[in-house]
């Protein structure tokens, strides 16, 4: 459903001593998609210095600057309007290295077994569907899993993500890999979206990472598009859902490696603390 | 000649007061040691270096061309000819260079490509180093030392001069530079190189550089002076890719610059050797560079490759499990020399074992023929003993693609060796191109 959104997201990191020579790499500005057309936006960057806009390899805006002055702490913040529409997608072609891993995602035996026990029970289920409408018994196989499209494929491992996990934050941090994360059995929504791209892709189709924003209040949230056909589709493990109009990309890539919202490297002693503030209303 | 071995002391202790040493890391410490010089040169004949120089321009223009397809429209791998996921799989691979042109699309600006010359008078490619690949300076200073010790021995022989490097390099850094000066960013002192980075730019007239001397700012590259910042035009990065820039790569690395890649990509500064170009050195593209000659210059390759296997194809496999004792199985993901096994010298459980590993990940591994390769004579405590050695020839891409006539040979020092790589303790020659 087409929606207008209003977003809001504010980040202030606070660094424990004064920090010099502080160069950063933001990635909160979204891009200008036809299912997500940007009308306006502002970011102000505090303390800011030599700002530059270009674009990354995967597409995203990327807003450099370099702050040479001490100062201990940092602040961005974006607002805008934007407005969503799917139905305008435009086909487009998937990288080739949104089928492989990347190194948040690699496949782990117990990802390969977790693998495994869901596309069996998918074909079981399907199985029983049937032999319920037709009164044949059906061999329950992966074989039928393998034989749903991408999209019907995600979601049933999206929905098994979902069971899963258990939502606990503190417990994972931004290095966590797909298999740590699957094993701990608990993390935030960037765990969830890691092992859903590291199931897709295993089984075989694109899969990518999206940083971005949603209706409500709170933190900055992750999910992971599949691609089909010609087009990317948004779902949410963390809330066993597709990510429809109600959901901002900001940025993508093949795992929440390539594509931080914010990086930064300075100079000097200083432990750093973060608070992000978010606001998408419709 | 006999003076110049007669000063083979001499030269050692020349090479280490000028602090031409090597250093490894083993066991998680660094040690540094002397590189051995040996004085009894290699010689090549003018005639046959001919053919290699027309071999290695041949291969390093085919590599480029691979790495800028990769990059940009893939056609190699959408034509089938290179299997899709040993590109995507290679660690050499970096997404993060997807769409990039580099600055007079040139993506292996030095490049060193590894010989050996069997004993059927054939030369085969061991390896192509493309990434950062190192030891060009240990030939250059060796032979003006040697020449030095004993003019006499060069009037004697017709060598082609190989002083000329530092030009080469100045050439080459020169054509990609986008404004402003030239730089070699090195990761410091404790580099296993660092006496050729410093070297080098003494030679190329270049600026030698840390990464606390070069910040970006405004998508531009800076060097810090006294005074304003100079920008750089073009940075030879000793430095790997993962390393290079915290942003974009390992955010870790405190040896990078940050942003450089933000630089790089907006065309404002020749970052060389380029980023992710390593995916062409990979050890099983190496397999598919014969194919790439033909594919992109329709012209057959005129240096063979080792012959080589690839377990990835069935029947190849079959023949690498068959015939595993007297191959050579190479891990494609390690470098140096590591990661290099001998069939023959593996006990009945490691080959079994290998075997297993090689059925379970394929893709990991080469298998080649050990190619029986010449013995070249080296000095050992006065005596002249036959040794194992390869050749690492320079190939410098500018407006041309110019091979460097000389080159740095290395030898094992262990007779029962066939790894002559630097990190594994050998020494070297200096490369003799002689006219005859």
């Amino acid at each position: 459903m087409r929606r207008e959104l209003s977003f809001y997201f504010d980040t202030v990191l606070n660094f424990s001593g004064s920090v010099t020579e502080h160069n950063f790499l933001l990635r909160c500005i979204p891009a200008d998609r036809p299912e997500q057309s940007i009308l306006s936006y502002t970011l102000t960057v505090y303390p800011d210095g030599a700002a530059s806009l270009g674009r990354d390899s995967f597409g995203n805006v990327v807003r450099a600057g370099r702050v040479v002055e001490a100062h201990d702490s940092f602040r961005y913040t974006l607002q805008g309007m934007a407005y969503r529409d799917d139905s305008l997608r435009v086909p487009e072609e998937a990288a080739p290295f949104y089928r492989y891993v990347s190194p948040l995602t690699q496949v782990t035996p117990e990802l390969e077994a977790f693998y495994e026990s869901v596309a069996k029970d998918a074909a079981a289920g399907t199985a029983q569907t049937q032999s319920q409408e037709d009164g044949a018994q059906v061999q329950g196989t992966s074989a039928c899993f393998d034989s749903l499209n991408a999209l019907d494929k995600a979601k049933i491992l999206c929905a098994k993500v979902y069971e899963h996990f258990i939502y606990a934050p503190g417990e994972t941090n931004v290095m966590t890999t797909a298999g740590e994360a699957f094993v701990a059995g608990k993390g935030v929504c960037q765990d969830y979206a890691h092992v859903l791209i590291t199931l897709c892709r295993m089984a075989g189709m694109p899969a990518r990472y999206v940083s971005g924003l949603f209706v409500g209040e709170g933190a900055s949230h992750a999910w992971a598009e599949v691609w089909m056909d010609g087009l990317w589709y948004g779902i949410d493990p963390t809330h066993n859902c597709l990510a429809d109009e109600k959901y901002l990309k900001l940025c993508v890539g093949r795992d929440y490696s390539d594509c931080p919202l914010e990086r930064g490297v300075f100079s000097g002693w200083a432990e750093q603390t973060q608070k992000v503030f978010t606001k998408v209303t419709d | 000649m006999k003076t110049l071995l007669a000063h083979t002391k001499e030269i050692n202790e020349q090479l280490a007061r000028y602090g031409v040493k090597f250093g490894i890391y083993k066991d998680g410490t660094f040690n540094e040691r002397l590189f051995p010089f040996d004085p009894v040169p290699r010689q090549i004949p003018e005639k046959d270096y001919e053919v290699l120089e027309k071999g290695l321009i041949q291969r390093v223009t085919a590599l480029n061309k691979f790495i800028y397809d990769i990059y940009h429209d893939k056609k190699i791998v959408r034509d089938g000819v290179v299997p899709e996921e040993f590109v995507y799989r290679s660690p050499g691979y970096l997404a993060q260079c997807e769409g990039i042109t580099p600055s007079k699309e040139v993506y292996s600006h030095i490049s060193g490509i590894d010989l050996v010359e069997g004993k059927d008078d054939e030369w085969y490619i061991l390896e192509d180093n493309l990434r950062i690949p190192s030891g060009a300076s240990y030939p250059l200073i060796a032979r003006t030392l040697c020449r030095r010790c004993s003019p006499e021995t060069f009037k004697r022989y017709h060598v082609r001069d190989n002083r000329n490097y530092g030009a080469l390099l100045k050439q080459t850094m020169d054509y990609v530079n986008t404004g402003g000066i030239n730089v070699i960013f090195t990761p410091g002192r404790y580099n296993a190189a660092y006496f050729e980075h410093s070297y080098l730019a003494e030679q190329a007239g270049a600026v030698l550089a840390e990464s606390n001397d070069l910040f970006v700012e405004n998508q531009t590259l800076y060097y810090r002076t006294s005074r304003d910042p100079v920008k750089v035009g073009a940075v030879y990065r000793r430095v790997s890719d993962e390393y290079m820039d915290p942003l974009c790569f390992e955010p870790s690395s405190l040896i990078g610059i940050p942003n450089l890649m933000d630089a790089y990509r907006a065309g404002n500064v020749a970052v060389m050797n380029a980023p992710g170009n390593g995916v062409a050195d990979d050890k099983g593209i190496y397999y598919f560079v014969p194919k790439m000659i033909s594919y992109y210059l329709g012209e057959d390759a005129i240096l063979k490759n080792a012959p080589t296997y690839l377990p990835y194809y069935e029947e190849d496999r079959k023949y690498t499990l068959d015939n595993i004792d007297k191959l050579v199985i190479k891990d494609v993901a390690e470098a140096g020399g590591y990661g290099v096994v001998f069939g023959e010298n593996l006990t009945r459980e490691q080959r079994e074992d290998l075997k297993n590993t090689i059925i379970h990940a394929p893709r990991r591994f080469i298998a080649q023929e050990v190619i029986d390769f010449k013995d070249l004579p080296i000095l050992e405590k006065g005596e002249t003993v036959e040794r194992k050695a390869d050749l690492r020839a320079f190939v410098l891409s500018g407006e041309d693609v110019q091979v460097w006539p000389s080159g740095l040979t290395r030898f094992s020092r262990n007779p029962d060796s066939f790894v002559v790589n630097s990190s594994q303790g050998g020494g070297f020659k200096d490369t003799w191109i002689v006219c005859q």
